[in-house]
């Protein structure tokens, strides 16, 4: 065993490595009720592990998917959509990641989207 | 990698992996109240954003300080409401006991809360009110910031 202090980076594990198509881009909402959609190949064959963010109130701030929202996050009748609902789902090939414009009043404009593809546990 | 002295690394990954570049601790009351017992009370709390950069957030929260939750959970509960007169009592019905969400700025973190929890509600003036109490919540989060890039 080698003197771990005198080490920048030691790894007795795995590490969730990010693939390269990991990224980011804007997407314009669409008019309402209506979803734009952005896919990401990945083509590593497997289903990995991913997370994905967006800035759905266009103010610079990001979420994950669990922003919580008056709509969604009660049963009070009466209440609008405010942000975008970010949704995404992985295959073995692609990533893709959807905002559905149902708020009320209309948002427009672009949203930046994130996210992250993480390459499977080496070995 | 022809081109790379690898006698002078400490380390070289093909692949970027998660850095991250700040942790911490956060709690906040979130009362419950609001102007009717279907609607939770989502309340948003901020700091100043430690890095002074945009980057990503995970974290897990609890509201007992015993088990904590995944980013995406949603804890739920049941509550019936009555109704004097007549002197009906619904079946259960389910309401949101809590949630939260992490914003990221560059400038500034937001920590989102919900809170539905309440009690049974009862009205007594034959549906014309519907008093009810909520359930206060301290909401704790535990979190990390890892760069976008």
């Amino acid at each position: 065993m080698p003197d771990l202090t005198k080490l920048a980076f030691f790894s007795g594990v795995n590490y969730l490595k990010r693939s390269a198509v990991s990224g980011s881009t804007a997407l314009t909402l669409p008019s309402h009720g209506s979803t734009v959609t952005y896919t990401v190949t990945h083509s590593l064959g497997y289903i990995p592990f991913f997370q994905v963010f967006a800035d759905q109130g266009g103010d610079g701030t990001i979420w994950g998917a669990s922003k919580l929202d008056p709509y969604t996050d009660t049963s009070l009748t009466g209440t609008d959509l405010v942000f975008p609902t970010l949704v995404s789902w992985v295959t073995t090939t692609t990533l893709v990641i959807s905002l559905i414009n149902n708020t009320t009043p209309t948002a427009t404009g672009t949203r930046n989207i994130y996210w992250l593809i993480y390459q499977d546990y080496g070995t | 990698m022809d081109n790379i002295d690898l006698d002078f690394l400490s380390f070289l990954s093909k692949y970027p992996i998660d850095k991250i570049i700040a942790t911490g601790t956060a709690s906040y009351l979130n009362s419950g109240v609001t102007s009717d017992y279907a609607a939770a009370k989502i309340q948003n709390d901020t700091i100043v954003n430690p890095v002074g950069r945009l980057c990503f957030a995970r974290f897990v929260w609890s509201i007992d300080l015993a088990s904590y939750s995944s980013a995406d959970a949603h804890l739920f509960y049941s509550y019936t409401i009555s109704i004097t007169p007549p002197g009906v009592t619904s079946s259960p019905a389910r309401g949101l006991k809590a949630a939260a969400a992490m914003g990221i700025s560059a400038t500034t973190i937001t920590f989102q809360t919900a809170n539905g929890d309440h009690g049974n509600v009862a009205s007594i003036d034959g549906g014309a009110t519907f008093p009810y109490t909520p359930v206060a919540h301290t909401f704790n989060f535990k979190y990390a910031l890892f760069e976008i890039s």
